[in-house]
């Protein structure tokens, strides 16, 4: 049976029966039902959407190589042209490029989006680990505390500390990551927790090994799995996150181009140029669907703890 | 208790208290898995007559659960495939459409499940699981069944039934959760009750009341019963014939008085070894049967026992034995080497080495055969 | 049972404690003068200095702490520096219409969301489910602020279903117009708990139809319908309701985005406006009022939870 719900725990407020659903998503409801024909093969959708992000990827790192446009050279005599054989997706208001803009943009939200993961990894991921196995007063402590920050509706604290502090994309980055890490850390937290109590720790400290040492060996290539699939859709939620931001006027600034700030500069013109909307959007939605199957079929493929028969 | 059962479009032609209720042949049950078709059960045969109990005993893995819920027919709708014959009332019932099996489940035929903990739905209340059944069969409005699933509460033996009714599964202990399934496998009075392990994981004390219960209540319904169990101690006392399955297969059947006294598969012999008695020393080691039970899926040829029996010869693992008569009225056993000194069925003739010949189902390669 | 209740209490009041501070302590570490805001950039610095006296924003961070939360526990949190109406006015004329728009998403998206569930969790993996599952999958990809310009186009301009952006109008003046003001934004509000709803109870609910307690409410003789309906799904609406009520803070949020997208004088616009105006009381009032509110709704979500849930044990 899935363990959808875990016992409460005195002294937690508030959050406890959102961490049951947490930890309910990582651990079961999710990926429940096991058919009896066997586990769940990934599908070639899962293979297409895989090769869609490395694509991306790829195209926003080696984005100076390729033959594309200068995204900010602004071309007077073609402003809000469509789609054309010179310009493949059109030219904004400004007569700059789209196709290019929208390749250049990529880079801001994949390094936003996976930037912030990352650091919301090695800040709440290394925490939850640790407290996930080592437990006692560090995990009371440390769990009290995500609890407290997680209570907390972030949006505004982000909002607040954008406009204060600045909108760089690093800021941005940092800010995002710092706020992604309470939710990082419940997920590496409930996964750990799950192994750490199995035999194969216990025999591996049985037979001697240090603690550090299970958790590199034993622990973390567990938890690796189910952590991977987490942070896939951690990376669209930033990227969501990062596209608002952009909307409020509170991401990276044009001229750079972000594919929240594209869309958000495009609204005026909907009427008249749609697809100074419409192909950042697309944009978005393509990386984000991929982004969001990718990680939750991993999360259903990799979940073999739950199932009958 | 007054009902009138809502059974429209089915007729069941009053039943004297001889007339067969039951009566399986040849069912065969096997599930499609990634690896193959897993036959758990493999050709059974059996019939129960009005207020008959039999008991079906195996160890786990012998498909007597599947058996039990094939012939009620409560298998996934996928996967799973049913062959043979089940009548109930001289009603085939094997291949019935949902409708009606809906009709007989909780008014003629109803099961008591092996686990109460996860059986009864945690989130409602007790009385409402027992009124359920009665709401659905019979014409009762809510009060009435109220009341009945009251007086059931009561007949199964639990204490302060008006508080039990509001209380939820998760207040009661072990033995109350059992009764409660049982109040509710016997709320519309039916003619059948397949009680699938119903003491399993209950104190032995427990164990002795819950059979005792549903004892007395079987005979006060005139009620037949199927009691599957892997205990043989258990089913000894209270039953008037037994079944020994095993892998599937049924490789030992007769009336209680006779399996005891004259046993004839050494798996019964090591099945009844293996069981601890109370008047045994302390510290007594069981004698544990070694080896595990065959794989379902690639039967081996032979007798499915062979592997594990102390007796096995060599035809033993190339050709299955069939059910055939002993000398004692309707005791039927499936061994070549049969114990008590009786004789087996003629084996074929076979050459070690030539391959195989006769009644042996699941053709492998010849010998070489696991050991 | 008081000792359980007692317990939670205390740690409410705790984390409610950590919130304050948090949120005075994030605007005021936060580079920025409300100053400037107030009397213009090309103001002298003596005056600045007057004025920041004048404000209490000379004073030590703690004891700037302690007047304020003082103020707050006596129901007082301020005036904005630049409109000098109270927070709390600017709050309760903004928030109701966030709330509104919450509770209309709601009232679209649980139905909806239920009814897929129930029927894809029928026959899993069969077509319903399939297509259901796949359309939702995408309505993840669909963040508010695609969604809202695409309606728009669509639903207003083209189709003149729905009114534009900046067409809110409050219920005094009429509730059908309010309503129709507030479809479009509540649909777009809608998607993303749709998903999120419609993908836990189908799991859950699957998840659910596994168990032993099923395949004997089936031997009872009852139809699929009546076992998916009375004994499947409540146990899974009770983890529906649950991690419905936690999302509040994420609701709150998209809230804040959809209303800004739409311009609708909601709490979200003023909030960016106070912090584009270093209006510091402002934007504390705001952050600590939506704070307050969603530990509170979890608190009580909670609490409810662990009572009505039979499964849950408590100490």
């Amino acid at each position: 049976m899935t363990d959808r719900l875990v016992p409460v725990e005195p002294l937690q407020v508030g959050a406890s029966v959102s961490i049951r659903a947490v930890d309910a998503d990582v651990g079961g409801a999710a990926a429940a039902y096991t058919e009896v024909v066997g586990k769940k093969k990934l599908g070639w959708f899962f293979w297409a959407c895989a090769a869609w992000i490395a694509l991306v990827i790829l195209a926003a790192i080696f984005a100076n190589l390729l033959p594309l446009k200068n995204p900010l050279f602004q071309d007077y005599n073609a402003l809000n042209k469509g789609p054309s054989s010179s310009h493949l997706l059109g030219t904004d208001d400004l007569g700059r490029d789209i196709f290019s803009r929208i390749i250049y943009g990529a880079r801001v939200s994949l390094v936003i989006g996976f930037g912030a993961i990352l650091i919301g990894l090695a800040i709440g991921g290394t925490l939850g680990i640790m407290s996930g196995y080592l437990r006692g007063k560090f995990d009371t402590v440390t769990n009290s505390a995500s609890y407290v920050l997680l209570a907390y509706p972030a949006i505004v604290a982000i909002i607040a500390i954008v406009a204060f502090w600045g909108n760089a994309w690093w800021q941005i980055t940092l800010i995002l990551g710092v706020a992604a890490s309470p939710l990082l850390y419940r997920v590496v937290r409930a996964s750990t927790l799950s192994y750490s109590t199995r035999e194969f720790v216990m025999s591996a400290r049985a037979l001697g090994a240090s603690n550090g040492r299970i958790l590199v060996k034993e622990i973390l290539p567990n938890v690796l799995p189910a952590i991977a699939s987490f942070s896939l859709i951690g990376v669209a939620t930033v990227i969501v996150l990062e596209g608002s931001l952009a909307f409020l006027g509170l991401s990276v600034q044009p001229p750079t181009p972000s594919w929240g700030n594209m869309i958000n500069e495009g609204r005026t013109e909907l009427t008249t140029d749609p697809w100074l909307v419409l192909f950042p959007a697309l944009a978005i939605f393509l990386f984000l669907l991929a982004l969001n199957f990718v990680g939750d079929r991993l999360r259903q493929h990799f979940d073999v703890t739950v199932g009958r028969l | 208790m007054s009902r009138s059962t809502r059974s429209a479009g089915l007729t069941f032609a009053e039943a004297g208290s001889d007339t067969t209720l039951l009566e399986v042949d040849d069912l065969h049950t096997t599930f499609s898995t990634g690896r193959g078709h897993l036959r758990a059960v493999d050709g059974v045969s059996l019939t129960l007559a009005r207020s008959e109990t039999v008991g079906i005993v195996g160890e786990s893995g012998s498909g007597k659960t599947v058996l039990s819920r094939s012939i009620m027919g409560l298998v996934p709708r996928e996967g799973v495939t049913r062959t043979g014959s089940v009548k109930f009332l001289g009603h085939e019932i094997l291949n019935a459409p949902d409708k009606e099996l809906r009709q007989l489940w909780g008014s003629q035929i109803a099961m008591v499940f092996q686990d109460p903990m996860t059986s009864l739905n945690p989130v409602m209340r007790i009385g409402k699981q027992i009124a359920e059944p009665l709401r659905l069969h019979t014409d009762m409005d809510g009060k009435e069944a109220t009341a009945q699933a009251l007086s059931l509460l009561t007949q199964v033996g639990i204490p302060s039934p008006e508080e039990r009714l509001r209380a939820y599964p998760g207040q009661l202990s072990g033995g109350m959760r059992q009764r409660v399934m049982i109040a509710i496998a016997l709320a519309c009075a039916p003619r059948l009750l397949l009680a699938d392990e119903p003491t399993t994981g209950l104190d032995v004390t427990v164990q002795a009341q819950i059979l005792d219960l549903l004892a007395s209540l079987q005979k006060d319904r005139n009620m037949a019963m199927i009691l599957v169990t892997h205990d043989l101690g258990v089913v000894a006392t209270r039953t008037d014939k037994i079944i020994v399955m095993y892998a599937g297969n049924v490789v030992e059947q007769a009336p209680t008085a006779t399996l005891f006294s004259s046993m004839a598969m050494p798996y019964t012999e090591a099945l009844l070894g293996s069981t601890p008695r109370i008047a045994n020393p302390s510290h007594t080691r069981l004698a544990a049967i070694e080896g595990r039970p065959p794989d379902l899926i690639n039967v081996p040829p032979g007798c499915p026992f062979a592997p594990r029996c102390a007796y096995a010869r060599d035809i033993c693992h190339q050709v299955r034995p069939p059910l055939v008569p002993a000398a004692e009225p309707d005791h039927l056993f499936a061994c070549w080497f049969p114990l008590g000194g009786r004789t087996g069925p003629p084996p074929p003739a076979v050459t070690v080495g030539a391959g195989l010949a006769g009644a042996d189902r699941a053709a492998g390669p010849g010998p070489g055969a696991p050991s | 049972m008081t000792k359980y209740i007692a317990k939670r209490l205390v740690a409410l009041v705790v984390i409610l404690f950590f919130i304050s501070l948090g949120t005075f302590f994030l605007v005021h570490i936060l580079p920025g003068d409300p100053t400037v805001t107030i009397l213009g950039p090309n103001d002298n610095a003596q005056n600045r200095a007057i004025l920041l006296h004048q404000l209490g924003l000379n004073k030590p961070l703690w004891d700037q702490y302690l007047i304020w939360i003082g103020h707050v526990l006596s129901g007082n949190l301020g005036q904005s520096y630049v409109t000098h109406q109270t927070v709390t006015s600017v709050i309760a004329d903004a928030f109701p219409i966030d709330i509104e728009l919450i509770v209309i998403s709601q009232l679209i998206a649980f139905p909806i969301a239920i009814v897929l569930a129930l029927f894809a969790a029928r026959r899993p993996n069969k077509a319903f489910d399939k297509v259901a599952t796949t359309t939702t999958f995408a309505g993840l990809a669909l963040p508010p602020f695609i969604v809202a310009p695409l309606m728009v186009i669509v639903f207003s301009i083209h189709f003149h279903v729905f009114p534009g952006p900046a067409s809110y109008v409050p219920i005094s003046q009429g509730f059908w117009t309010n309503i129709d003001s507030m479809l479009l934004p509540s649909i777009v509000l809608a998607i993303g708990p749709i998903v999120i709803y419609y993908r836990l109870l189908r799991n859950d609910l699957i998840a659910t139809l596994q168990e032993e307690f099923i395949t004997m409410a089936r031997s009872k003789g009852m139809t699929d319908r009546r076992v998916l309906l009375k004994h499947a799904f409540r146990p899974s609406s009770i983890s529906l309701l649950a991690s419905a009520g936690i999302n509040i803070a994420s609701l709150i949020t998209g809230a804040f985005v959809v209303e800004f997208l739409l311009q609708m004088p909601g709490l979200g616009y003023e909030l960016v406006n106070a912090i584009d105006q270093r209006d510091y009381l402002v934007v504390q009032g705001i952050v600590l009022v939506v704070a307050v509110a969603v530990v509170i709704i979890n608190f009580i979500v909670d609490f409810f939870f662990s009572v009505v849930d039979p499964r849950i044990a408590r100490d």
